[in-house]
Parts: C-alpha cells; sequence; structure tokens
C-alpha cells in the first residue's frame, strides 16, 4: 500500500511537471503531436502506479523521454515552418465571402451540421454572414464575419443539413412541411439535392444545394 | 529556448541514466557470476562450509542490490532469481552435490534472463 502511496505522489509530481514544462499551448488547443503526447503520457504515468512490480523508470524515463521529443519537435517546427506544415497541416477555409466551400468540406470530411454546429459555437447562425471561416489545425473554427446581425433578430436556423429535414428547427421557425414542399418546389431541388436550408422564420431564405464532386 | 536548453539537459541526464544502468547491471552480473563460480568451485572440491559461506555471501550481494536494481528491472522477477537462490542452501552437502550443482546452474541462468531483460529492446 505505501508502495502505491509514494509511487503515485511521485506520478503525480512528475505528470504535473512534463506538462507545465511542456508549457501552455499543451494546456489550451492540442495539436496532433500534443495530442498524442499528451494520451501517451497518461497512459505511461498510469502504468507504474498500476504495476507495483514494474521499476519507478518504466514510468519516469518514457515520460521525460516525449516531453523532450515534444519541445524538440515544437523548437524544429519553429525553425522549419514547413515541417510543422507536414505535421500539423494547415488551415482550411471553408467559407469566403458568404459561401461555403463544398469541396473543402468534404477534404475535411465536415457535414453542413458540423459546420453549422462549429459556427453556432462562434455566436454564428447564418454562413452567409460570414466573410471568412476557416477549421484551424486544431479542429477549431475561426470566423470573421461580414456583417454583424441586428440584435433581437431572429436567428437564421437550418431545416435542411445535408439533404434530411430538420423538424425542431421547422417548428422552431413557425414553418411546417407544406412550407418546406413549396421552398425545394419553388428551386426545383429534391431535399437529397440541398446541403443547407436555412430561414430566420420570416422572410428570409437561404438555400445551397449540394455540388458534385467535380464543383 | 530555455525550455529547448532543460530539454537537451533532460535527454543527456535520461542518456547517461541508460548507460549507467546498463555498465552497473553489467557490474552486479559480473560479480555475482563469480560468486556463483566461487560456490561451483568450492563445490566441486569437496569444500561444503565454504561453497555455503560463499552461497550465504551471494545472497547478501543480491539481497543488498535488489532495491537498487529494482529501479530498472522488474521487482517479481528479482523475488523470484532471490527465491530460487534461497532453496539451494540445503543441497550444499556430501551426498547432495549434484542436485545443488544443478540447482546452482539453474538459478546462475535464471538471474542472468532477469539481467537480460534491462537490454531488452524490443
Amino acid at each position: 500500500m505505501l508502495t502505491a502511496v509514494v509511487r503515485t505522489a511521485i506520478v503525480y509530481i512528475l505528470v504535473i511537471g512534463t506538462m507545465r514544462f511542456m508549457g501552455k499551448r499543451q494546456l489550451g488547443e492540442l495539436q496532433p503531436s500534443e495530442l498524442v503526447s499528451t494520451i501517451l503520457i497518461s497512459n505511461l504515468a498510469s502504468i507504474s502506479i498500476e504495476s507495483t512490480e514494474l521499476p519507478l523508470s518504466a514510468s519516469i524515463v518514457p515520460v521525460l523521454l516525449i516531453a523532450v521529443l515534444e519541445l524538440f519537435s515544437s523548437a524544429l517546427v519553429f525553425c522549419r515552418p514547413r515541417l510543422g506544415r507536414i505535421m500539423a497541416g494547415s488551415p482550411v477555409v471553408v467559407i469566403r465571402n458568404g459561401e461555403i466551400d463544398q469541396a473543402a468540406l468534404r477534404r475535411l470530411r465536415y457535414t453542413a451540421g458540423d459546420l453549422m454546429e462549429a459556427l453556432r459555437g462562434q455566436q454564428a447562425f447564418d454562413p452567409t454572414q460570414i466573410a471568412y471561416a476557416a477549421v484551424e489545425t486544431g479542429g477549431t473554427l475561426s470566423i470573421y464575419p461580414a456583417q454583424q446581425p441586428e440584435p433581437g433578430s431572429p436567428p437564421v436556423l437550418p431545416v435542411i443539413e445535408d439533404g434530411l429535414s430538420c423538424p425542431e428547427n421547422l417548428r422552431l421557425c413557425g414553418k411546417d412541411a407544406a412550407w418546406l414542399d413549396r421552398q425545394l418546389q419553388k428551386n426545383r431541388l429534391r431535399a437529397d439535392q440541398v446541403l443547407l436550408l436555412l430561414t430566420d422564420g420570416e422572410d428570409r431564405v437561404t438555400l445551397i444545394p449540394k455540388r458534385s464532386e467535380r464543383g | 529556448m530555455q525550455r529547448i536548453s532543460a530539454a537537451l539537459v533532460i535527454l543527456l541526464f535520461l542518456a547517461a541514466s541508460v548507460l549507467a544502468g546498463g555498465v552497473w547491471v553489467d557490474r552486479f552480473s559480473d560479480t555475482a557470476d563469480a560468486g556463483f563460480d566461487r560456490v561451483l568451485a568450492a563445490g566441486e572440491e569437496g569444500r561444503f562450509a565454504d561453497a555455503r559461506a560463499e552461497l550465504r555471501g551471494l545472497q547478501d550481494y543480491l539481497s543488498g542490490c535488489e532495491p537498487w536494481l529494482a529501479l530498472v528491472i522488474r521487482r517479481d522477477q528479482l523475488g523470484q532469481a532471490r527465491t530460487a537462490l534461497a532453496g539451494i542452501q540445503p543441497y550444499l552437502e556430501e551426498g547432495y552435490w549434484p542436485d545443488g550443482k544443478l540447482e546452482l546452474l539453474r538459478a546462475r541462468e535464471q538471474l542472468h534472463a532477469v539481467l537480460r531483460l534491462y537490454r531488452q529492446i524490443l
């Protein structure tokens, strides 16, 4: 029992020290290499706590080595940005001047639902009101709005996402299936041909059709 | 850049620790081997009292080194090697020497196998 107590205390101090040593970057949004090192460190740290027959060095040495490799790789990326692009990728623009880049979404395997969710996370509800949006290397979405919505104006909600209707949003907008059918007929599209159909429940309706992979 | 310097120091420390551990395990292995050789020689010459004393010395040496060896080698394996050594004492008698020799050789091989764990890479 004493072994477990002492080992846990040592490993706790080691992991706290290691995370501090790796710096603030490790504690915020994670890059791929940082995510890998964080997962490995958490697993390695638990080894010597769980298995008291193993030497403590079985955790200490690999944890320190991973911290050192992580710092070296971040220093290398700092000195050679091209290497950073290989290791972490680069931001991908998904909305430009209110227009969704569907090819970029396909490359990222981002559905329209994912995009709308990420936009809502940035307090943006209408992609047509976004001047620029990019998915960062850490997976977060950064946006630059073209214009701020007027305070108190009704939110723009998707009533079709990736060809599937959203009955809850339809109800919130005070619309029904017949209204949706009329919108589709007006644009001579079927629901499965629509990437997004947005409305604020009043006179504003935005329909973005799906584009084929060839654009 | 301070962190990079610190990382370099840690890397050097790790490399030095691994090398020092290797040297230390080798030295322990050589000393233990010499101890086994002395027990075997005394047994072959029929000096069983000397053989028992040498074996006790070997056990004491292993017990003394075990806490440090446990920093780099599995604790349970070291314990098994020590237990194997402890069971040989009654065989170091006139009529039991062939069995005693066999047990000594087995214990030596077991200790070697444990020490080899340190150098196993894959």
